[in-house]
């Protein structure tokens, strides 16, 4: 029976085996021991979420902004105050009527595929979305139609007034595309990317990291980083210690409770940024939360400063309004800290002991799961019966949305173009009730007709008291259980300067940076 | 005889394999979770999700998808990513060899690590060395892969800096993951190295050899190692299998770009496609490794053939 | 029996005991929270300390034990009283029985069982119950296979022709002959799997997947811990020695029944 296999060849087998060994080490010596230190003209940055594709015109996470920001142009971009100043735009004017809009283009403008920047090449991203499926359509939707003057003069028309294009024009989705390159590559353009941008789409390994090489042919101030490799991992925990190690410049999305840590460390600094506003949507749709005691009960019920100071290690300031990180956010109100009166409101509405399902995502927001569980602490205390549903994908959790299986469901927002009548539109205007960043169905049609005048209104100052107005009254009516705005923590090593991010997202970026 | 047996096993692998590309096809779509609201967000309105349902085809009804797929199958066309557009089988290709470097680096790490320290603990058996052996090859059972790769962070990683935390490259970087993914392994290999070699050592030609003035050394490599290592080799290709799945929570720890962690991206974000497709891969990779395994075993117990 | 095998039972018993009568120790609320106190280290008030919300650790692993062994002994008994018959009728029939049998079996061994257990979760939602049933359907495959096997090896012996030619029926032989013989290397199985059981559990739960954040489970205390390791690494240390120990009681006897039992399962397939 061992004669079956035979001796030699079982030898064999190990000899092989052995041989295989050492020609795998030998392929792999180059790599070098893990304390080489990295080349300083290449920059290495930890992303957490990689994303399908870098097309401009469909986002899925802030992430792929980064990335975007970083390969492609738009006619304005945004400054510290999410303003919108012109940036391939060197003049502009608006007829009369407020419709019209004409833009002198910057010349000489290349592509990195060599091809020129133009007003065909504007009316062509345009229009490319306008007919195509990307999820961002809405940005162009309010533009009638664009004319190329000449070649570097733009006329765009929009349907009514639309303050706000100039805004939706310096959105990190609204890169120009070069049409020669898009038609070229057509589905793929989204996994090679070809802008105007600072930085030129180099390699994907889907996976692990994205690198972009410097464009010498910037128009702007050279970039001081020849190489920037942005690698994907998804742990928080992994991104710290690597950064702890020695192995990157800079990690995203620190977690707060190593902040203190790592502020201790000499050699690396700490970047705070505001990021999102998270709170938790009230189902109105069914009790108990129908009755705008019990919603109010529930804020006085959870202690906010609390939440921030242990829960979040002080990454976080109690909100006092809706979403902070656009214009014209005033200071709405706060619900303070009340257990007792929280359980008297919730015993007047007759809700003690009421079922209230509470669903949270778990690797979405930081923290949020540890955030969520808390709360659920805080109402137990109050009275309320609360089950906690976690999802760890987020696609299940808007699932319990849209059929509507929540009393209580966590959401951030963080206003990616600056714009209120984009977020309070969303959030607060009947049209949207159940839909997910509505979805405790919300109906107030005071706020209503707010939100349609704010979004003509011209005049600043007049908006700012619309949009106002807009927050006091919903304030009152208690739709959210209001939490806090988190920040962000993004870590370097501390030879990096120059790093900026763009306010409102919690996205930075690295033209400006230098080591 | 042996032969036949094998054919025929090779032919069931066929009926098998549709059979779970069914059960595939239909477990994944149970999943709750639409893939189009997941990949176009969920801001978008019902006309950009319904302009997206068309493009990918997912309008259709089920059955037609189901024939769609299976005709694709036939081609061995698995399907397009519905989130990068990609082929099904370039993403998987793509991550592959990644998955298979760490699979085998930790296989190599278990087989060598794992048959030394069971001829060791073999030679003196009771004394400390072996039963040092055997607390490590207990640990290494016991332990669960996440727990024991946190630990090999901490200490070799963080603690004293001796080899890269996350990512992939250099074959520096293989060392954590793979370490984590062969214990276990090694720990099995060990125990079943250590117990064979016991019993062939009693055996008669092994006493005749010793007699005859035959060193030590030649006694194990020369006349019992290759008799002794068929279980263990044996297993270890049974491990190789489990190795492969072992990998999702390793890659997840150590940001290694297998397949691994694109299984658990695709869950994310419900790419049926290329989980069908992964699943089937993981599921084919390990019936092709239970099939050997089990005619490797046929070949070893006689009396197993008679069915 | 060596001192190891007779510690591995105490240590189970304990656990078992932790698990059963565990709430009327009169230890904190393994849910309770109490935020000003998170993140305490071991202290007299807390003797292994509190967590990131203040819960107690000590109480959340005595609750985790139920969970765990909830989790082990339940997959177990699925795979037990489903796949165990599974298998003696394939061994047992033979030819086209087997045949279909061994099919459906292989498919199920096909996928890998963090896999399998996965998908099914995904499918079912969270929670123990489905947790278990995930499990669970991966220990099928395995008695089953041990069981057909063994029963293949059986069905030639004399005493089944015996009890055959006696007039016994099928079902009785299957129960009365059959399944006593083999109840030797179930039970070897049975030890094992368990310890598998509760490991893929923990791994699941690790994974996020499986049991809501505030269950207590030990896999979900240790993933919860873990961004806080570096400062407090009680909270992971002590769920993952807790798996550590538990599992290696359980192989332990697992290993000390295989020795006494069957000392040719040396080479079989688990």
């Amino acid at each position: 029976m061992w004669t079956t296999l035979k001796r030699c060849q079982a030898i064999g087998v190990f000899k092989t085996l052995g041989l295989l060994v050492v020609a795998f080490l030998i392929l792999q010596l180059p790599g070098g021991v893990m304390n080489a230190a990295p080349a300083s003209k290449v920059l290495t940055v930890l992303v957490p979420a990689e994303f399908p594709h870098l097309d401009p015109g469909e986002t899925v996470s802030g992430d792929q902004y980064m990335l975007k920001y970083h390969i492609f142009n738009r006619l304005f971009t945004f400054n510290e105050k999410m303003e919108p100043f012109p940036d391939l735009v060197t003049k502009e004017s608006l007829s009369k009527d407020g419709t019209t809009w004409t833009f002198d283009l910057r010349a000489g403008v290349k592509f990195h595929d060599g091809t020129l920047l133009n007003a065909e090449a504007v009316k062509y991203t345009i229009e490319r979305l306008q007919k195509g499926t990307g999820n961002q359509k809405a940005l162009y939707t309010m533009i009638k139609e664009v004319q190329a003057v000449s070649e570097t003069r733009v006329l765009i028309t929009t349907n009514g007034l639309f303050p706000a294009l100039r805004n939706n024009l310096a959105h990190p989705d609204a890169g120009i595309v070069p049409p020669s390159a898009d038609q070229k590559l057509g589905k793929l353009f989204g996994k090679q990317p070809v802008g105007a941008g600072p930085y030129k789409f180099s390699e994907w390994l889907t996976g692990d990291h994205i690198t972009v090489v410097r464009n010498d042919q910037y128009y702007g101030p050279k970039p001081y980083f020849e190489k920037i490799d942005f690698k994907f991992v998804s742990d928080a925990t992994t991104r710290t210690l690597m950064l702890d190690t020695g192995q990157t410049d800079v990690a995203l999305r620190v977690p707060p409770n190593d902040v203190a840590r790592l502020k201790a460390n000499p050699s690396i600094k700490i970047d705070q940024v505001l990021g999102r506003n998270i709170y938790f949507a009230l189902n109105q749709t069914k009790p108990p939360f129908n009755d705008i005691r019990v919603r109010k009960a529930v804020n006085y019920a959870v202690d906010k400063q609390a939440i921030c100071d242990r829960v979040l290690f002080g990454a976080a300031k109690p909100s006092h309004s809706f979403v902070e990180a656009v214009q014209g956010t005033i200071d709405a109100g706060f619900y303070a800290y009340d257990p007792e009166k929280a359980k008297s409101l919730i015993k007047e509405a007759g809700a003690t002991g009421a079922k209230v399902v509470l669903v949270t995502p778990t690797t979405r927001y930081m923290l949020d799961s540890e955030v969520s569980q808390a709360v659920a602490g805080y109402l137990r205390q109050a009275g309320l019966d609360v089950e906690v549903r976690a999802f760890g994908d987020w696609p299940s959790c808007i699932d319990t949305v849209r059929r509507g299986e929540f009393h209580m469901h966590m959401l951030g927002w963080g206003g990616s173009t600056g714009d209120p009548d984009n977020a309070f539109r969303i959030q607060l205007h009947s049209n949207n009730a159940g839909k997910l960043w509505n979805a405790g169905s919300y109906r107030n049609p005071k706020v209503d007709s707010l939100i349609e005048e704010g979004s003509k209104e011209f005049d600043l100052s007049k908006r700012a008291k619309i949009y106002a107005e807009i927050q006091k009254t919903a304030w009152d009516d208690a739709p959210w259980l209001f939490l806090h705005r988190l920040s962000i923590y993004i870590a370097y090593k501390s030879d990096i300067q120059g790093t900026k991010i763009l306010p409102g997202t919690e996205m930075p970026y690295f033209w400006l940076a230098q080591r | 005889m042996i032969l036949r047996y094998i054919g025929r096993r090779l032919l069931y692998l066929i009926p098998t394999f549709f059979i779970l590309s069914f059960i595939v096809f239909t477990l994944v779509r149970l999943i709750p979770g639409d893939p189009v609201m997941a990949i176009a967000g969920p801001d978008s309105t019902p006309e950009v999700l319904q302009e997206m349902r068309e493009a990918l085809g997912l309008d259709r009804p089920v059955a037609n998808q189901y024939l769609v797929y299976l005709k694709g199958l036939f081609k061995g066309d698995l399907g397009t990513s519905l989130r990068t557009h990609q082929p099904v089988w370039i993403e998987i290709g793509l991550r592959f060899s990644s998955t298979v470097e760490l699979a085998a680096a930790g296989m190599m790490v278990s087989l060598f690590v794992g048959i030394t320290l069971g001829v060791l603990a073999a030679l003196r058996p009771g004394n400390w060395l072996d039963a040092f052996t055997r607390l490590i090859s207990l640990f290494g059972v016991s332990s669960p892969t996440f727990w024991t790769g946190l630990l090999f962070v901490l200490a070799f990683g963080y603690y004293w800096r001796l080899f890269p935390i996350a990512g992939s490259g250099t074959i520096w970087h293989l060392v954590l993951p793979a370490a984590t993914v062969s214990l276990t392994s090694l720990a099995f290999i060990t125990r079943l190295t250590r117990a064979s070699l016991i019993e062939v050592f009693s055996q008669d030609y092994v006493q005749t050899a010793r007699a005859k003035g035959a060193s030590p050394v030649r006694v194990i490599i020369h006349h019992s190692l290759q008799n002794a290592l068929i279980a263990p080799l044996t297993v270890a290709g049974l491990e190789f299998g489990r190795l492969v799945s072992g990998v999702i929570v390793i890659e997840t720890i150590f940001a290694w770009p297998g397949i691994g962690k694109l299984l658990i991206e695709a869950i994310q974000f419900r790419d049926w496609p290329v989980i069908q497709g992964l699943i089937l891969t993981f599921a084919l990779l390990f019936a092709v490794v239970n099939l050997i395994v089990d005619i490797l075993y046929a070949v070893i117990d006689p009396r197993i053939r008679l069915d | 029996m060596p001192i190891s095998v007779k510690m591995s039972l105490v240590i189970i018993v304990i656990l078992g005991f932790l698990a059963l009568f565990g709430p009327m120790l009169h230890l904190p609320d393994p849910y309770g929270q109490n935020i000003a106190n998170a993140l305490q280290l071991p202290s007299s008030k807390n003797w292994l300390g509190t967590d990131q919300l203040g819960r107690d650790l000590l109480s959340r692993i005595v609750a985790g034990s139920r969970f765990s062994l909830l989790i082990g002994f339940g997959a177990v008994s699925v795979g037990l009283f489903l796949g165990v018959p599974f298998g003696m009728l394939a061994g047992f029939y033979g030819r086209w029985v087997d045949t279909v049998f061994a099919r459906v079996i292989d498919i199920l061994l096909s996928f890998p069982g963090i896999i399998l257990a996965l998908a099914v979760v995904a499918v079912t939602g969270p929670g123990i119950g489905n947790l278990i049933v995930a499990v669970g359907l991966r220990t099928l495959p395995v008695f089953a296979r041990v069981s057909r096997a063994e029963t293949l090896s059986l069905r030639q012996r004399d005493f089944v022709d015996a009890a055959r030619a006696l007039g016994c029926r099928p079902y009785e032989i299957m129960y009365w002959h059959i399944l006593p013989n083999i109840a030797g290397p179930l039970m070897i199985v049975a030890s094992l799997q368990t310890a598998t059981a509760i490991l893929i559990g923990a791994t699941l739960s690790f994974l996020g997947v499986g049991v809501s954040p505030e269950v207590p489970e030990w896999g979900a205390i240790l993933n919860a811990g873990r961004p806080y390791m570096m400062g407090y690494p009680h909270l992971v240390i002590v769920p993952g020695c807790t798996l550590m120990i538990a599992m290696m009681a359980l192989n332990i006897v697992g290993d000390y029944l295989r020795d006494r039992l069957d000392p040719r399962f040396t080479m079989a397939k688990f």
